[in-house]
């Protein structure tokens, strides 16, 4: 794997990518859309809307190594570096999923199952970051496509040692690990330094997800619907400034034609689900968004000043923190497997609800 | 850009879970974008049970004083008076194009009288309802108008013959029909039958332009499909309305009675299920989409208070369908005073037997 210099001497902060979902538009549920990914060029992939700007604008203002660990295939990561560069993002970690060693030891399980891969890939990656003297915090970004809650948390309770090695070892057999790849996780405990480096894990909601479903992690994962969601919560924490807030928005507003009560829903939403204070989803409203691109969408003072004045006095109540305890990572599988199974029916049957098509089609007269 | 519809999340007995679920689902569909307006946290904790997007999905706060989906009618009127003048400014602001709710008719009337705009010509506002019919000529739906329904009595002969306007347009726009026919429910065919409004409203009517008035009609002859329209006294429309609903509860009730009570019954049922599916399709009032206060310059639509969650979608439905087809624009020009007829007035022989049309 290319190990490209880093061009600062320690950084502020690491940004940990999952691709598909989370960054990528793609779907790769299906042959068509595996294809499709495949065959593609780097300038044509279509990326979630709003997180090339946050990714971009992130990297900009932050010292920050960004690390992407993908279920894609191996085979893509000449295209991927390409699209990474095309935006202007420097990716110092490409961990890909190299589907033909597995198809050559005949394991059909390790092709679809994420958990032991992914938390593999995120050990070795922070033992590379080890390895350069580098104990900046984490933050994660995953999806609801996949178990990327799961395995974002499950890294971070064995970073922080709270899983003992036995424990470990009864999740990976759970979520379907081959015995050598346990062995080779467990083996690796010893050179990960023990410490919990991650601060926030970001779940985008591109599924068919309530919020709800991430009430089992504890208050642990953020489940947002969009960029701006994220740049609201990092905003909050001082982990983004006024800029990536204003970057995620003029993308969604130039590139996909977010009206301005698209944007406001999103703010209000972000408010009331406790992700940022009232104060900050006031100001983004009243002062920040009418002097943006969203302007042009109806943006404007007097639509800001009502969309502030709506949003109350009263602070939504925030989730209690107490010291993190480790989940019961077992149970969370098998509910993630359901929901998995629950989707693809969802998305299948979508279709079909009786008297649609119809009125898709007579509304176009 | 998908048209905005707010919705009053806090009337009916579908509130609030049953309105939430089906808003956030129609908004996802891409069907509008939706304004929920109603009590934050409630409507929240709702939200957080179902997948929806907040870039096409709204919540706006209304102080709605009691809780929900009560089905006293005090508690509904309470609630309609704290939601209904949010959702209405929304409205005004040009932040929404499209308000749906299920709060009493009246409450509803009086709010939009005092909070929305009306069309130039329109003295009275109309409510509106819809009641199922055997087949009319004029196409397949099974659904005709019947207005006004909002238990006020209508005081003049200018305001029933807006009515017509009204409901022509409305008719022709939604459903298609190109010359919707009209007919006036009065206590006999003849033109000299029924109240003196009722008889000047029929002889100006014979003679407006744009209009297709094919005579009175009867109680009696509502559900015999002879007029896509029906005009009637606020008053004496509400009771129809209801007798209506109130039969079809009555039936509904009946066959869940010998569902339970005898086994041949129930075996009966089931061979006649298709059939009863299709009769509960075009008479079961909960699952429609609602149906419009005309006269406004905004598009309101009413639910019946019983309605239960894809009555909500159904009403989505039909209120992009309304915006997509601009049909307040075209009550607009119907009610312009010099409007331009589209064909002349005509009066229709009747299909089935002569008593039917008079006049």
């Amino acid at each position: 794997m290319a190990d490209p210099l880093p061009p600062f001497e320690r950084p502020d902060v690491v940004y940990r990518w999952d691709l598909d979902k989370t960054y990528l538009d793609t779907e790769f549920s299906t042959i068509r859309g595996l294809l499709r990914a495949a065959v593609e060029s780097a300038s044509r992939k279509r990326t979630v809307p709003g997180m090339r700007s946050l990714l971009v604008a992130l990297s900009a203002t932050h010292r920050a190594r960004v690390i992407v660990v993908s279920g894609s295939p191996e085979q893509l990561r000449g295209r991927i570096f390409a699209m990474f560069a095309l935006h202007g993002i420097r990716c110092d970690r490409l961990v890909l999923k190299d589907f033909g060693a597995s198809l050559r030891r005949g394991r059909l399980r390790a092709i679809t199952s994420q958990v032991p891969y992914k938390l593999r890939s995120h050990l070795d990656t922070r033992v590379w970051l080890a390895a350069r003297d580098e104990d900046a915090a984490e933050v994660c970004f995953g999806d609801d496509a996949e178990v990327d809650a799961l395995i974002y948390c499950l890294y971070a309770d064995v970073c922080a040692r709270r899983v003992s090695e036995t424990r470990l070892a009864k999740i990976l057999q759970a979520c379907g690990a081959y015995p050598d790849d346990i062995s080779g996780i467990l083996g690796r405990l010893s050179t990960v330094p023990r410490g919990d480096p991650i601060r926030r894990i970001f779940i985008h909601l591109e599924g068919n997800s309530p919020p709800s479903r991430y009430g089992a992690y504890r208050g642990r994962v953020v489940p947002t619907f969009n960029a701006l969601q994220i740049a609201l919560n990092l905003a909050q924490d001082g982990l983004a400034e006024d800029s990536v807030l204003v970057a995620v928005a003029e993308e969604l507003v130039r590139e996909h034609r977010v009206p301005a009560d698209g944007l406001a829903g999103s703010v209000e939403d972000a408010a009331r689900r406790g992700l940022c204070s009232l104060a900050l989803a006031r100001r983004v409203l009243h002062d920040l968004l009418p002097r943006t691109a969203a302007f042009d969408a109806g943006f404007d003072q007097a639509f800001g000043a009502r969309a502030a004045k709506r949003l109350g006095a009263t602070e939504p109540p925030r989730a209690a923190t107490g010291p993190i305890q480790p989940l019961p990572y077992e149970k969370l599988f098998e509910a993630e497997q359901a929901f998995a199974k629950a989707r693809k029916i969802a998305v299948r049957t979508a279709g079909r609800i009786p008297g649609l098509a119809e009125f898709l089609d007579s509304s176009d007269d | 850009m998908k048209p905005s519809v707010v919705i009053d999340a806090c009337s009916g007995a579908a509130a609030p879970g049953g309105i939430v679920a089906a808003a956030a689902r129609m908004a996802r569909l891409g069907v509008a974008r939706v304004v929920l307006v109603g009590d934050l946290p409630m409507l929240q904790a709702q939200l957080n049970l179902v997948p929806y997007n907040p870039m096409t999905l709204r919540l706006v706060a209304a102080n709605a004083p009691l809780l929900p989906g009560l089905s006293d009618t005090r508690s509904q009127a309470a609630n309609a008076r704290a939601v209904l003048p949010v959702a209405m400014a929304l409205l005004r602001d040009g932040e929404a194009d499209a308000l749906i709710t299920a709060a009493p008719q009246d409450i509803v009337y009086e709010m939009a009288e005092l909070h929305l705009p009306r069309l130039p010509g329109c003295e009275a506002l109309a409510s509106a309802a819809v009641f199922p019919t055997v087949a009319r000529s004029s196409g397949k739906d099974p659904l005709a108008l019947l207005l006004d329904v909002s238990g006020k009595r209508t005081q003049t002969a200018a305001d029933l013959v807006a009515f017509a306007k009204l409901g022509s347009t409305y008719s022709r726009v939604v459903t298609g029909v190109s010359q919707p026919s009209v007919a006036l429910l009065s206590t006999g065919l003849d033109a000299g039958d029924g109240p003196p409004e009722v008889v000047e409203a029929h002889t100006r009517l014979r003679a407006t332009p744009g209009v297709r008035f094919v005579g009175n009609v009867r109680a009696v002859d509502l559900s015999r499909g002879f007029a896509d329209v029906v005009v009637a006294d606020g008053l004496q429309g509400h009771t129809v309305r209801g007798l209506m609903e109130g039969l079809t509860t009555l039936t509904v009730e009946a066959a869940r009675y010998a569902w339970k009570t005898k086994v041949t019954w129930r075996i009966g049922l089931r061979l006649l299920a298709k059939g009863v599916a299709m009769l509960r399709k075009v008479s079961e009032f909960r699952e429609y989409g609602g149906a419009p206060t005309l006269g406004l310059q905004h598009l309101v639509l009413v639910a019946n208070p019983d309605s239960r969650e894809i009555a909500f979608e159904n009403a989505l439905k039909l209120a992009a369908r309304c915006l997509h087809r601009d049909l307040q624009g075209e009550l607009a020009k119907a009610m312009q005073p010099q409007a331009e007829p589209e064909r002349g007035p005509q009066v229709r022989k009747p299909r089935r037997g002569r008593e039917v049309i008079g006049g």
